[in-house]
């Protein structure tokens, strides 16, 4: 069975969720300390950064876990193109690495991840669902079975989730995580993006398309009793039936980490 | 210091000499109305029913414990703790609520459970005419702050509740629950394990370094709130981020001593700091302690020895150990899990140790500044209290009830009362997913559902609830806020299986505010005696909080406030449902019978009312409706179902079409049958259920209530048309749904 490593900073607070996630999925999920050492480290075929408040926060979100040197780790793992997926706090982690958008190749800072606004206005912490839609799936191994025209119900969580993309950052050719509303349709606006985040974007995959960063929680989407009832959409419907019957139901997100097994297996393949 | 001068004389003659200074401030904490309940202990203890054969841990330590379920020849149990944190949010509202959350997720974290959940219940002031705006501006802080802790701990809010009035302009409330779960061998007690008469046991306090915040915030607590006492200083500071370290590293601590089966107490840091964490795990275990206050890892250097003694600084755990374990617990700390490397002296200590002499030491720079007979700290106090009592209102005669407007321009209105609207504005900042087991969340039931047992499918359902009835009826406000909670866990179809309570009264001095107490205290006793669900049982208290001298600056006191916890089980969570009506082919039957009761409801200054009566908790009615709307849900004939309390039926009914977020998908035709008074069905708050049926199982469903003997009628039926449609004996009008979505959200940013 593939391996995945979810890496535990102090102050991950979504590890044992997300492991599970990731369990459901069909790896064999460990939950490692920052502290682990980098033979360790290496022996995983897959990683997760996941949610939380590394580091309480300080200076910018994911500032600090972004030096630690489990991050080194993490890039030569990078190099090797093995799957990462950073998970809200994981995301700003991946972001102050410059795993991604990584367009340079070198893991240079090139985006940012900023306080929630709502127009000009501070809007503060934000727990709710949103929908997210994948553009340019194909430029990514977290999505290449994924249509765009897919929607997919997230929760965000966060305080600190809205993208900030300098002019010169050309993301053209990398598969991006859009908000949505309920049919899909993008918009940069509140309440469809909650945030603020430059161009609605909810998450962006490296140029290379094997590092995924996601605001949105896919964890907490990844078995359909974890959908509200309220949400408009079809996945609602599916709760309600699923609920009169027993055993665990796939939700939405879990497709992104079955499609970090299969990227494994496939490597496996090649390899 | 708060110790009044008959204090120090009995301490004087207890000690047979003058105290020292840190022993005079280790009294004044211990002696506290906070760590003593001196005023309100007997009457606690003659009313309220505590024992159940399901209590797995009672009233006593850190948490009460009920076990919850078995699973893979496991005993899992639920531990609650139920605090109030309303001086220090008074005055200064981040730091007072967000420390309301660490010190009672820490009551739970001790017991050895991880923490699934926490609730809030918080009670604001209102600024009238914007004259006030200090009371909005606390109002915003204060959710800051249980955000700001909880989000980071990373504990779902799973609900609470926001209830405003005028007598909480000078003294808000904020009180907080934690829930954790835990398999009932693994339970960890607050004391020092016996086997330390022949055994050395060391003492180790873990967590932040020690500093001088929330120095002298016991006593604080436990006096009105004036110019003087608003002590800044006796707030605590809080650090979620450094508590998320902690309790995953207690975590692996907990494998160990499980696999090992080593012997430990531990307590958490709350109210008195050292001095009475180490002090209570001593005494309660029949122990002595000795603790050197130069080995306490500190923040800064020159505290004073009752600084460090008695300060409440956060994040801090106190583990009594064998002494063969104590290195391998400061490593696991310390270098594990790094823990002086992120927070400036933070970690684990070796702070003293265990004796058989029950004498409480504390050395500070090698002399001892404190030696006392432990028993005398730990000792009850006890403080004579009398009640003043006033006449209340009741009886059944129907009384003149006279609207000042229409009943079709109450309607449209009273959505966007602020009791009424939707509170997202407040729970949009509280995590509610976080751990990934929520099933149903706040909002879009009465209780929310989660799963917290991996691969096992009963449910824990929970429900945090009071009521603004106390002024008029403080026996009342108890009784139906135990009542409410209860319907509420069957709503979503659980069975209530315990409660805790947080009593938030006056100055426990004045007879009027004991009166008041004591009469919430009968009123929680007689519900909880009467509703239990296990045959000749009492649903057990098993965890609660008294909060006194609650009152503003010219001494008036807070309407009481009983503030009720209802644990619910869901039997298998696949059955739970919501409040939110999705189709139509549905009717909606109103259970419970309605009485022109007024006083204290939502409707109420709508009316002209010749005397103010509250809305009775009739239980043996409770009871019956309880029962057969649990056993509908069970059988599953029950598409969506929703309690009616504050706001009444119309209230009810509202929520029911619209849902959490104001998305109705279907809509409501009323039909008030001619015999009901409308203005009374439509608003009376005695308690009740609406359950949504298929049109075609109605007359089988209505023949089980009238078996069952409740009071049924149907009220309703759903439409297409997005609308609801009134009709009664004088008269009938149609509200267009979106007109009452945008009263609901209309306080939704």
């Amino acid at each position: 069975m593939p391996r995945l490593a979810v890496i535990q900073f102090p102050g991950s607070n979504c590890e044992y969720e997300t492991a599970r996630a990731a369990g459901y999925a069909g790896f064999d999920a460990d939950i490692v300390r920052w502290t682990i050492s980098e033979a360790d480290f290496h022996q995983y075929d897959a990683y997760v950064l996941p949610g939380g408040f590394s580091y309480q926060d300080r200076i910018r979100s994911g500032a600090i876990s972004a030096k630690l040197p489990v991050i080194q780790f993490l890039k030569e793992a990078d190099n090797l193109g093995k799957p990462i997926l950073g998970i809200c706090n994981g995301c700003q982690i991946l972001a102050e690495a410059g795993l991604i958008p990584n367009l340079g190749g070198t893991h240079q800072v090139e985006v940012a991840l900023a306080r929630n606004m709502r127009g000009d206005t501070p809007h503060g912490f934000v727990c709710d669902w949103t929908y997210i839609r994948f553009v340019r799936p194909e430029n990514s191994l977290f999505s290449s079975f994924i249509d765009t025209d897919m929607v997919f119900p997230i929760p965000v969580n966060h305080g600190e989730g809205r993208f900030v993309i300098p002019p010169q950052v050309d993301l053209s050719q990398c598969t991006v995580a859009v908000y949505t509303d309920e049919f899909g349709t993008v918009s940069d606006k509140y309440p469809v993006t909650p945030n603020g985040s430059a161009q609605g974007i909810a998450g962006i995959c490296n140029h290379k398309g094997n590092v995924f960063a996601l605001m949105p929680h896919p964890e907490r989407a990844s078995l359909l009793r974890q959908i509200p009832l309220w949400i408009g959409s079809y996945w609602a419907e599916e709760k309600r039936r699923a609920l009169k019957v027993p055993g665990d139901f796939e939700g939405p997100c879990l497709t992104l980490f079955k499609a970090m097994k299969s990227a494994v297996l496939m490597g496996a393949q090649h390899a | 210091m708060k110790l009044s001068s008959n204090d120090i004389a009995q301490i004087e003659t207890l000690l047979g000499r003058k105290p020292t200074q840190v022993e005079l401030y280790i009294f004044d904490t211990m002696w506290s109305e906070h760590c003593s309940y001196k005023s309100t202990k007997s009457t606690l203890k003659k009313y309220l029913p505590t024992k159940g054969s399901e209590v797995a841990l009672g009233i006593g330590e850190d948490s009460g414990i009920i076990r919850f379920t078995k699973h893979q020849g496991k005993q899992y149990c639920i531990a609650i703790s139920h605090e109030s944190h309303n001086h220090p949010s008074q005055v200064l509202p981040v730091e007072g609520a967000a420390t309301g959350v660490g010190g009672v997720v820490r009551d739970v974290y001790c017991m050895g459970a991880d923490v699934v959940g926490v609730l809030n219940s918080l009670h604001f002031g209102i600024n009238h005419d914007g004259k006030q705006p200090i009371v909005d501006e606390i109002a915003k802080r204060v959710v800051h702050g249980v955000s700001d802790y909880a989000n980071p701990l990373g504990v779902p809010v799973l609900g609470g509740e926001t209830l405003y009035h005028e007598s909480y302009n000078e003294n808000c409330l904020v009180n907080v629950a934690a829930l954790g779960l835990l398999d009932e061998a693994d339970i960890i007690h607050s004391f020092v394990p016996k086997i330390a008469k022949t055994e050395p046991f060391d003492v180790i306090l873990i967590g932040k370094s020690t500093d001088a915040t929330g120095f002298g915030g016991a006593s604080f607590s436990s006096a009105t709130l004036d110019a003087q006492t608003q002590n800044i200083g006796a707030v605590q500071v809080h650090d979620p981020f450094l508590k998320r370290v902690i309790v995953e590293a207690l975590k692996e601590l907990f494998i160990r001593i499980k696999d090992r089966k080593i012997p430990v107490g531990l307590k958490d840091l709350g109210a008195g700091g050292i001095s009475c964490a180490t002090s209570e795990i001593a005494a309660a275990g029949g122990f002595g302690v000795t603790v050197d206050l130069d080995k306490v890892n500190v923040a800064l250097e020159g505290l004073s020895p009752e600084v460090i003694a008695c300060s409440e600084t956060q994040e801090r755990f106190c583990i009594v150990v064998p002494k063969a374990f104590t290195q391998e617990v400061l490593d696991l700390f310390n270098l594990e899990f790094e823990m002086p490397k992120l927070y400036h002296n933070a970690g684990a200590a070796l702070i003293g140790h265990i004796t058989n002499e029950p004498t409480y030491t504390l050395i500070h720079q090698g002399n001892v500044v404190a030696t006392i007979p432990i028993n005398i700290i730990t000792t009850d106090v006890a403080a004579e209290r009398t009640e003043t009592p006033r006449p209340i209102f009741r009886g059944d005669l129907p009384l003149p009830v006279v609207p000042f407007t229409t009943l079709q321009k109450i309607c449209e209105e009273f959505m966007a009362k602020q009791a009424n609207v939707s509170k997202r504005y407040i729970y949009r900042y509280f995590d509610n997913a976080v751990r990934g087991d929520t099933v149903i969340y706040p909002g879009e039931a009465d209780a929310v559902v989660l799963t917290p047992i991996e691969g096992c499918d009963v449910g824990l359902t929970v429900s945090m609830d009071s009521n603004l009835y106390g002024h008029i009826d403080p026996y009342v406000s108890g009784a139906s806020a135990v009542a409410e909670g209860i319907r509420n866990v069957i709503s979503v179809g659980g069975h209530p299986i315990a409660v805790t309570d947080c009593l938030n009264y006056g100055n426990p001095e004045k007879g009027e505010a004991f009166f008041e107490f004591v009469e919430g205290v009968k009123g929680i006793a007689d519900a909880c005696n009467q509703l239990g669900f296990i045959e000749g049982e009492a649903l057990p208290i098993i965890s609660g909080n008294v909060s006194l001298y609650n009152e503003s600056k010219k001494g008036s006191a807070v309407i009481p406030s009983p503030v009720i916890v209802v644990i619910g089980k869901v039997d298998n969570y696949r059955k739970s449902i919501t409040m939110q009506i999705v189709n139509t082919d549905h009717v909606l039957i109103l259970i419970g019978k309605r009485y022109p009761e007024f006083g204290g409801t939502v409707i109420g200054t709508h009316l002209k009312l010749e005397r103010a009566v509250a809305p009775q908790v009739r239980f043996d009615e409770e009871k019956r409706a309880n029962q057969v709307v649990f056993q509908l849900i069970q059988d599953q004939l029950v598409s969506a179902c929703h309690d009616i309390s504050g706001g009444g039926l119309w209230t009810t009914l509202c929520e029911m079409s619209l849902g959490e977020r104001g998305l109705a998908k279907v809509g409501l035709k009323i039909t008030i049958p001619n015999d009901h008074a409308p203005l009374t069905t439509l608003f009376s708050e005695n308690g009740g259920y609406v359950v949504a049926v298929p049109k075609a199982n109605e007359a089988l469903i209505l023949e089980r209530l009238y078996r069952a003997q409740v009071e049924a009628v149907t009220i309703a039926e759903t439409t297409q048309d997005l609308s609801v449609k009134l009709s009664h004996a004088q008269g009938n009008f149609s509200i267009p749904l979106t007109t009452l979505a945008a009263a609901y959200t209309s306080k939704c940013e």
